[in-house]
């Protein structure tokens, strides 16, 4: 079960600066609610133990 | 041959034939369009006199004794994110609306016209296909066949919605997520999401290329796996198109389901469906005698990882455009594109490994079963405008992210669909899946000939 996660408008400020992002005041609130629920829903896969031989999917063919 | 019923493997016949020419199916088609889509809402560009001038250089190959390919005088239609030569390529965007016409035909495009089929026009979509509406802020909602007053589906609604309505035959669309899957059950069609690698995407305007696939949608078995046969197979133009030769489908339909292991997906797929979603699935499977339940390891889970990289890919793929000019995004996407450029690089790396872990613990599940049944949305279509949340089983969830609740899960994969049409008595459509081992197409097209021939079901032009 995930644990609800809450950005702030603040912190999507910040992390929109460090990716050269400039997220308009008006947008700040739901840019804040979008964020906290990938990350909210992002635990199910950060949770689950994943064997440390297991790949990421992409192919890279030289 | 002319009428809003007319299916592609039949007008392809008369059109060989000489018993009716491809200029009047096509003057037909457009006549259609021009009559119903001020309502539908399902075309961004028609190509008129284009087409007509198309089926008349068909019909004197016709008349000059030359082969006009299998799909002949066929009208078909394309989501507009598909390069179609002269035609600028918006997919569903305002930004790309200020690039030049594309240059040529997309791999599908144009393995559709050398088989005969003349294009009409371009449909819409959710903007970069990021939506399961088709709820277009910039060039209007497509609206559903069957209510007018209700979604499409998306993000390939009016890929749906114009082969439910009888506008054309056949279309094309893309799906990520759903989006193939999606609009073909809510609009009542049948719709296709081959295996990823399958169908060429090359020039299409791609939205998170991990899971981004080609596929057709038809109002019957027949022409799906016709219009199939002629897009599926390699392209070195695309760089995850798989190199392994096209086995037909047509050829299949009528074979029956003997030998066929047929099973339904519990778990995830049963707690999380609607009492009118279980209803359509267990009609199906009484039709093919499947009792057997079988369950995949971690379908949540898959969900989620399908999310994280969509949001990311997607974001990446529009970050030039979020950074200068965020405010010309639509208002329905603009939002979850911006979340999505901010999600931290390991969230993305954890959910690619765990699509490795997920892939290789399905493919075990295929060890002794052939097709399995799913539900392919919870519920049928909401209301254009719909509240952004509704109650399930006393949790309020998105409606319209809650869509793919059933079709993430398989995507994520890249494993082969196809959403079949139910429809209750007096009710809106509903679609179950029908999904297969990668690569296993063939079994689904007998499955869904097996179920269409029984009348169990069925896409009526709405």
């Amino acid at each position: 079960m995930s644990t609800p996660v809450r950005i702030t408008e603040a912190e999507i400020e910040q992390l929109a600066e460090r990716v050269g992002l400039s997220i308009a005041p008006a947008d700040r609130l739901a840019v804040a609610q979008q964020l906290s629920g990938l990350l909210t829903v992002a635990q199910l896969v950060t949770e689950f133990p994943l064997p440390d031989d297991v790949e990421a999917a992409p192919v890279f063919r030289p | 041959m002319t009428g809003a019923d007319a299916q592609a493997v039949a007008i392809a016949a008369a059109v060989r034939a000489r018993r009716v020419s491809a200029r009047e199916v096509v003057a037909a088609a457009l006549a259609r369009i021009a009559q119903r889509d001020r309502v539908l809402n399902c075309f961004t560009h028609v190509a008129g006199d284009a087409a007509l001038a198309e089926a008349e250089r068909l019909d004197a190959r016709v008349a000059a004794g030359q082969d006009p390919g299998p799909l002949a005088g066929v009208p078909f239609a394309v989501k507009n994110l598909f390069d179609v030569a002269g035609v600028i390529t918006l997919a569903g965007s305002k930004i790309h609306a200020d690039r030049p016409p594309a240059a040529r035909d997309a791999t599908a495009v144009a393995a559709l016209r050398r088989a005969g089929a003349v294009m009409v026009g371009a449909l819409n979509m959710d903007e970069y296909a990021y939506g399961f509406t088709t709820e277009n802020t910039h060039y209007g909602p497509t609206r559903n066949p069957h209510d007018s007053s209700r979604v499409p589906g998306g993000s390939s609604g009016a890929s749906a919605a114009a082969v439910a309505g009888g506008l054309v035959p056949l279309t094309l669309g893309t799906d990520t997520n759903g989006s193939i899957r999606v609009p073909a059950a809510l609009c009542g069609t049948f719709g296709l999401k081959p295996t990823y690698g399958r169908v060429s995407r090359a020039g299409v305007a791609l939205f998170a290329a991990a899971f981004d696939h080609v596929g057709p949608f038809a109002r019957s078995v027949a022409d799906l796996a016709a219009a199939f046969d002629v897009i599926q197979g390699p392209d070195p133009a695309d760089p995850v198109c798989a190199d392994r030769p096209a086995e037909a489908c047509a050829p299949q339909v009528g074979r029956g389901i003997e030998g066929l292991r047929i099973a339904i997906l519990g778990g995830h797929f049963a707690s999380q469906g609607t009492e009118e979603a279980l209803a359509a699935v267990a009609r199906v499977a009484r039709a093919l005698g499947a009792t057997r339940q079988v369950t995949l390891p971690e379908p949540h889970r898959a969900r989620a990882a399908a999310m994280i990289i969509t949001a990311s890919e997607g974001s990446n793929l529009h970050l030039g455009d979020l950074r200068t000019r965020a405010k010309d995004f639509d208002p329905l996407t603009r939002d979850r594109f911006l979340a999505g450029a901010l999600l931290p690089a390991p969230l993305y790396v954890q959910a690619q490994r765990f699509r490795a872990w997920y892939r290789a613990r399905v493919a075990e599940v295929f060890g002794d079963v052939d097709v399995l049944l799913a539900p392919t949305t919870p519920w049928s279509a909401p209301p254009i405008g719909a509240p952004p949340t509704m109650p399930v089983g006393g949790v309020d969830v998105f409606t319209r992210s809650h869509l793919g609740v059933f079709t993430q899960p398989l995507s994520f994969i890249g494993l082969p669909v196809i959403s079949i049409p139910v429809t209750a008595p007096g009710a809106l459509p509903l679609g179950v899946q029908l999904v297969a081992a990668p690569f296993q197409e063939a079994s689904l097209f007998r499955v869904a000939a097996h179920l269409e021939a029984a009348g169990i079901v069925s896409a009526p032009v709405a």
